[in-house]
């Protein structure tokens, strides 16, 4: 659904041959029906199921989530897609594409999903160091905010590679690591980082574990900064060395910088300036990506207790979860602004800041203060890509954008550190174009069903 | 062994090469369609990027609902695509800066030629430059020969390049993004009147630069419409 949008809605199971082929090439139903035809679906397991269920599998409260989502899904697609769309064939014809008059019933089933899980899950508070229960939050199997996980092991060959892919080896058995949290996630937390003075030189560190002060407890607990820890050893990241630096750091990043010629830039960690590791072990490498990009790791899931010769490729077992109360709150404030009712936005929210150490909201919220909580709670939980879709924003999010890293250098004439906003190193730019709102129905499958035609718009 | 090893590896390929000896009897694709992507207030041709427009053919000879394919425009607003299959094509201009057009069914075989004409959403008009120093400045106004129903424009784009293909697919980054003006509002009359000036500081010394502005609607398709593309020596 969220791929193609409207698909052959099956009833009874097909049976070929005993069927004709013209009774199995079903034709496409339209998107908005789907979606209804989802919801009710959804409605009946909740009327059918327990309210209890062994660890991994559904029971009626996991239908309300999905349903919540589902209904959010529905709701931004028919609101936002009305405006910001291709024209087409298959949209004329309602395949792709929902009139924008059923936003709002699709935002209340949302809304009233949400409610029914209220009461019997909580956002997970054990711990009260903020920082430390927001980390154990993924790592608890006990969770009262998990809904749905998928477990894995080593006995049964499903183990996976979460901690020998999301931090370096120097961390790690084996693997190397991939993914980066770019500065612009970092940001949407509080702005811009305090690096620069008031006279726009950059601020003087006496290390870099100082720049996590003052730095919101679930930031922290999300993403591994410079000077942070992990299995006794220390995150060192630095993109190199100045041998000494003056002037503003708006200067140093435009395109005359002034202290260019001192600095020093590595591809190796063992290289040194000086005596100094020009890149620390966990650095910024002028060579490839096997070390950050952009100053940061990703720090959610990670497995701190696990010793590193157990982080290897396919060794991790920490449970994926799938649906959190977290979500599901945020489901519903996303649906009470949309309906109206900001207040109720609010006390969802403020429940989610509490527990994350942020600061409450001190006036109800707007659209965009709502999805900029969401990305900052769901970040890495495989949400945000899926979100600018149906927000109908990813064409101008990703409108050849390229990314910020923060980079970390030693001044050694001073022996302080300081901290540049850079583009990250690659400069690599990421668009997305209209059309991919919704993906292509595959060719191997309109070949078997000609009835699946038009394909989708500009596909 | 070695000869063992060796005689297999004849082996192998003796049975490879024979394995591909039936004879295809089926002719290749020998036909070629090409034109030109005209404006149609000047006649001259769409200005436009290497890709800007998109030619699309549907081979209608074999079926209703075929996989189009698609022909790239050349960056000088012509197409050409020498490999096709003799057949009866519709053919629809997409993908680009212009108001939608209806496509044509034709035939195509040997090489046959076809012109489409196009109304772009925006030119770029009264477009002028010049150089102070390092920094290229670049003046333009809009118009829209079709006002009602335009989308929402979005911004004006400044490209640079060290060669003559230039465009948003073909452009020194660091002089484009930091250096475009948004616009992000409906057609108007104040847009209309309003001069435009676009600029490029700290371009290279000694280096030659072509560039050319772009300005785009927030349409399907999010392409530019162009101006001319100058030269511009940097002492």
């Amino acid at each position: 659904m969220k791929r193609y949008g409207g698909i052959p809605i099956i009833r009874k199971v097909q049976h070929y041959p005993e069927q004709s082929l013209e009774e199995l090439q079903v034709h496409r139903d339209k998107e908005v029906d789907v979606w209804n035809f989802v919801a009710d679906d959804l409605d009946s397991a909740y009327k059918k199921m327990p309210e209890t269920s062994q660890r991994g599998r559904a029971n009626r409260y996991v239908a309300a989530a999905l349903k919540s989502r589902a209904m959010l899904y529905a709701g931004t697609i028919a609101k936002y897609g009305a405006a910001n769309f291709v024209e087409g064939e298959a949209r004329t014809l309602g395949y792709v594409g929902i009139p924008l008059s059923a936003a709002q019933g699709f935002f209340q089933r949302a809304w009233d999903a949400a409610k029914l899980l209220e009461g019997h899950y909580s956002l997970y508070r054990k711990k009260t160091d903020k920082e430390q229960n927001y980390v154990d939050l993924f790592l608890d199997k006990e969770s009262t905010e998990n809904i749905l996980v998928r477990d894995y092991s080593l006995t049964s060959n499903t183990a996976h590679s979460w901690d020998a892919t999301m931090t370096c080896r120097f961390m790690t058995a084996d693997g190397l690591s991939r993914a980066y949290p770019t500065l612009e996630l970092i940001e949407r937390f509080n702005g811009q980082l305090p690096v620069v003075n008031a006279d726009g030189t950059p601020r003087r560190f006496d290390n870099t574990a100082q720049l996590m002060q003052g730095v919101e407890p679930r930031l922290l607990a999300t993403v591994y900064f410079p000077g942070a820890s992990l299995r006794g050893k220390q995150f060192d990241m630095q993109r190199g060395i100045y041998e000494r630096f003056q002037g503003t750091a708006a200067d140093e990043v435009g395109q005359n910088p002034p202290n260019r010629q001192f600095r020093h830039l590595a591809g190796k960690t063992e290289t040194l300036y000086d005596g100094m590791r020009i890149i620390g072990f966990t650095g910024i490498s002028t060579d490839d990506d096997n070390l950050t990009r952009t100053g940061f790791y990703v720090r959610k899931y990670i497995d701190y207790n696990r010793a590193q010769s157990a982080c290897g490729l396919y060794m991790s077992t920490q449970s994926w979860i799938d649906m959190r109360y977290a979500e599901v709150l945020l489901n519903r404030a996303e649906a009470a602004v949309e309906l109206n009712n900001a207040a109720d936005a609010r006390t969802v929210i403020n429940d989610l800041r509490d527990r994350a150490g942020a600061p409450q909201l001190t006036a109800d919220p707007g659209i965009d203060t709502v999805r900029n909580e969401r990305c900052k709670e769901l970040a890495f939980e495989k949400q945000y890509w899926w979100d600018l879709r149906r927000w109908r924003i990813a064409d101008r999010m990703l409108d050849n954008t390229k990314y910020h890293a923060l980079m970390p250098y030693y001044v050694a004439d001073e022996k302080k550190y300081i901290f540049l906003r850079e583009m990250e190193p690659f400069q690599r730019s990421y668009n997305f174009e209209k059309k991919f709102y919704y993906e292509p129905i595959p060719g191997g499958e309109l070949g078997k069903n000609p009835n699946l035609f038009p394909n989708n718009p500009n596909h | 062994m070695r000869k063992i090893i060796a005689g297999l590896f004849i082996l192998l390929s003796a049975t490879l090469m024979s394995s591909c000896s039936k004879e295809d009897n089926y002719e290749g694709p020998n036909a070629a369609f090409k034109g030109r992507l005209l404006d149609n207030d000047s006649k001259e041709n769409f200005l436009t990027e290497t890709g800007g427009v998109q030619v699309k053919l549907e081979e209608l000879s074999w079926s209703a609902t075929p996989t189009p394919q698609f022909i790239p425009s050349k960056s000088d607003g012509t197409f050409e695509d020498t490999k096709l299959f003799s057949g009866h094509y519709r053919v629809t201009p997409a993908n680009g800066a212009f108001w939608p057009v209806e496509g044509i069914e034709i035939d195509i075989n040997g090489t046959t030629t076809q012109d489409f004409t196009l109304t772009p959403y925006l030119r770029i008009t009264q477009f002028e430059h010049e150089l102070q120093g390092t920094t290229l400045i670049m003046r333009c106004k809009l118009s829209a020969p079709k006002e009602a129903g335009l989308p929402r424009l979005l911004d004006i784009k400044p490209f640079v390049n060290i060669s003559d293909y230039v465009g948003s697919g073909a452009t020194i980054s660091q002089y484009t993004d930091p250096n475009k003006v948004d616009i992000n509002a409906s057609w108007s009359g104040e847009i209309a009147a309003k001069t435009y000036e676009i600029r490029v500081p700290n371009l290279k010394s000694g280096r030659t630069f072509y560039a050319r502005l772009g300005a785009r609607v927030d349409d399907s398709y999010k392409q530019f419409n162009y101006s001319q593309i100058i030269t511009i020596t940097v002492p």
